[in-house]
């Protein structure tokens, strides 16, 4: 009875929140600066309550190069054409000494700027919440946008996470330098400034990211890539052949001796 | 039972732990554990410390309770899902993929093959020889290590006497509240042993072997030991933030070092050491040493020039299915080398 009990809780504390969140979408931004000048906006739609950095910065179509290696989630190496090519390269290939340059996470407080403490997996991003990206030594933070401007910017929002949209997030010329500096005030989003419900005209159940259940997050990531011909294991096996060979001769040694 | 020549069987272990710590590629790690687990056998044959090891083994086999674990809870990408957690729990939210039970696996794998290495060094070296490797300067820092690695088996010796002692006295152990009487001996044990090994070391003259030097001559070490770690210190600094021209900083480095070097010479003279016994060198030394070199110099080549031949990540966009370069699983193979040229008996 104390098993079922626990189960029938485990399964609402499951269900719940995923059920509440059904049908509400909300709105991060994204913002991406080049070393070029080059400044990249997207709006990302969203269902769920929050979703992490990397999932925002996943689904902003730009390719993206992670590195999970470090086993305590992803490191940020390349977005377009800027960083470095892992692994054929270090992911910090930029910041082995001085200066140090490596894609810096930044996320918008209050209006300004700050340097983000987490990394993009751990972050957690609400409705509203924006996101920034700049390469660099970490002294300077991207233009600061808010969300409206963002989503106002873009010729077309990201409708649904789990299919390719049809627009490419636009690119908008960076700001003039008053505009930039990471102190100025920003009005914060607000409700009604929020991007009209007519661009949602996807039904809410296509952008539901799913929480519990279903497909990934990253599956707006590049199509994965083949997987090596036969011939590689073709040669594993002889090469296990080989040991085997190795370990029964000291077998007969150890045995012999 | 003594293996190798110390020096050639530090030079398999430095080669062989290379693979487990510059590469996370499952085939490769694989084939190193299938490697050096008959070296591991070929050690345990002749040496009596290997149970001891043995031990460190199987309790390496439950790394993956962790890392599987860890992983899989902390990383929630990948495109195969297992299945989901609530997003608003902190860091376990999410989804839980495929990919990073994988990778977990991956890391259990890898300091299981580090383990195992390093258990079939161990049990294969002496450890008293190892240390007389230690620079002659060093020597105080030798003797506090040597103590130090027996401590451990003295500790364990000593408290398999005691219990076998209060067993045959009909003391039977059952709870921690029995522990009392092996606790309070071993205690006890324990600091005599300390004073007894004190007394030993002052009447075999510890400490009292280094030639005396003038002042002018101890105030010279040590503005050069200072002139020296400055220099390294200046260029460290000169190579990170200056790096138009880090040539400078590398040259200020190498001279740091250097000046350090030559000090530490100088100090080495004061200490009059004797050895009793010269370890022997014999020809699969030479063999084990040359094929170390090989096989660690083969590694680092790789990873210098195409690190992507050791790179796997099960993440997207990479293919969860590694792929193999046959040239580099033969050069793993070379991990073996110790138990074809082992002396058995």
């Amino acid at each position: 009875m104390r098993k079922k009990l626990f189960l029938i809780t485990l399964i609402a504390l499951v269900l719940i929140p995923a059920m509440g969140q059904a049908q509400k979408l909300n709105h991060a931004g994204l913002v991406i600066q080049f070393p070029d000048g080059q400044l990249e906006t997207v709006c990302v739609e969203f269902s769920a309550d929050e979703i992490s950095g990397v999932d925002l910065l996943s689904r902003s179509e730009l390719p993206v190069t992670f590195d999970y290696s470090s086993g305590l989630g992803a490191t940020v190496c390349k977005i377009g054409e800027t960083g470095c090519n892992y692994p054929g390269e270090n992911c910090f290939c930029r910041c082995q000494g001085s200066p140090c340059i490596y894609w810096n996470y930044w996320m918008l407080k209050d209006g300004q700027w700050v340097y983000s403490p987490l990394g993009a997996g751990n972050r957690r991003l609400g409705d509203g919440d924006v996101d920034g990206w700049f390469w660099g030594d970490g002294q300077q933070s991207p233009p600061l946008l808010s969300l409206d401007e963002i989503c106002q910017t873009e010729t077309e929002l990201f409708t649904s996470p789990l299919e390719t949209p049809t627009a490419q997030p636009t690119a908008t010329p960076p700001p003039s330098p008053t505009a930039t500096g990471p102190v100025s005030p920003l009005p914060l989003p607000t409700a009604t400034a929020r991007p009209p419900a007519a661009t949602t005209d996807t039904p809410a159940a296509k952008v539901f990211i799913p929480v519990t259940s279903g497909e990934s997050p990253a599956s707006k990531t590049p199509p994965a890539n083949p997987p090596p011909s036969s011939d590689s294991y073709v040669g594993f096996a002889g090469v296990l052949a080989a040991l085997g060979l190795i370990a029964l001769t000291a077998w007969r040694r150890r045995k012999g001796a | 039972m003594i293996v190798f020549h110390v020096i050639a069987w530090v030079s398999w272990l430095a080669a062989s732990a290379m693979i487990p710590l510059l590469t996370q590629h499952p085939l490769y790690l694989l084939l190193t554990v299938g490697a050096a687990w008959p070296v591991y056998q070929t050690v345990r044959q002749v040496s009596p410390e290997a149970a001891m090891w043995g031990s460190l083994i199987k309790l390496a086999g439950f790394v993956w309770l962790f890392t599987v674990p860890f992983s899989a809870l902390s990383v929630h990408v990948g495109r195969i899902v297992l299945f989901g957690l609530p997003i608003h729990w902190p860091i376990v939210g999410g989804i839980v993929t495929l990919e990073a039970v994988i990778q977990g696996l991956i890391a259990g794998l890898k300091l299981f093959t580090l383990l195992l290495i390093f258990a079939t060094f161990n049990s294969g070296v002496d450890h008293y020889r190892l240390l007389r490797l230690t620079p002659a300067f060093l020597y105080h820092l030798g003797v506090i290590i040597s103590i130090a690695v027996t401590f451990v088996p003295q500790m364990m010796a000593a408290g398999r006497e005691i219990r076998e002692a209060q067993t045959i006295r009909g003391h039977r152990f059952r709870g921690l509240r029995d522990l009392l009487p092996l606790f309070v001996p071993l205690l006890t044990g324990g600091l005599e042993r300390a004073v007894g090994l004190a007394e030993s070391m002052e009447a075999r003259g510890f400490g009292g072997n280094v030639r005396s030097i003038s002042d002018s001559e101890e105030l010279l070490t040590k503005f050069s030991t200072l002139a020296a770690l400055l220099l390294a210190l200046a260029g460290v600094f000169w190579y990170s933030y200056f790096s138009a021209t880090r040539e400078i900083g590398l040259a200020l480095m190498g001279l740091g070092t250097a000046l350090l070097v030559g000090v530490f010479w100088r100090l080495g003279r004061r200490v009059e050491r004797t050895r009793y016994r010269r370890g022997v060198w014999r020809r699969r030394d030479t063999a084990l040493a040359l094929i170390s070199l090989t096989l660690g110099g083969g590694v680092l080549a790789v990873w210098l020039a195409h690190p992507a031949l050791l790179h796997y990540s099960p993440y997207p966009p990479h293919s969860l299915w590694p792929d193999f370069n046959v040239g580099l699983g033969l050069l793993t193979l070379l991990v073996a080398t110790p138990a074809l040229l082992a002396e058995t008996r």
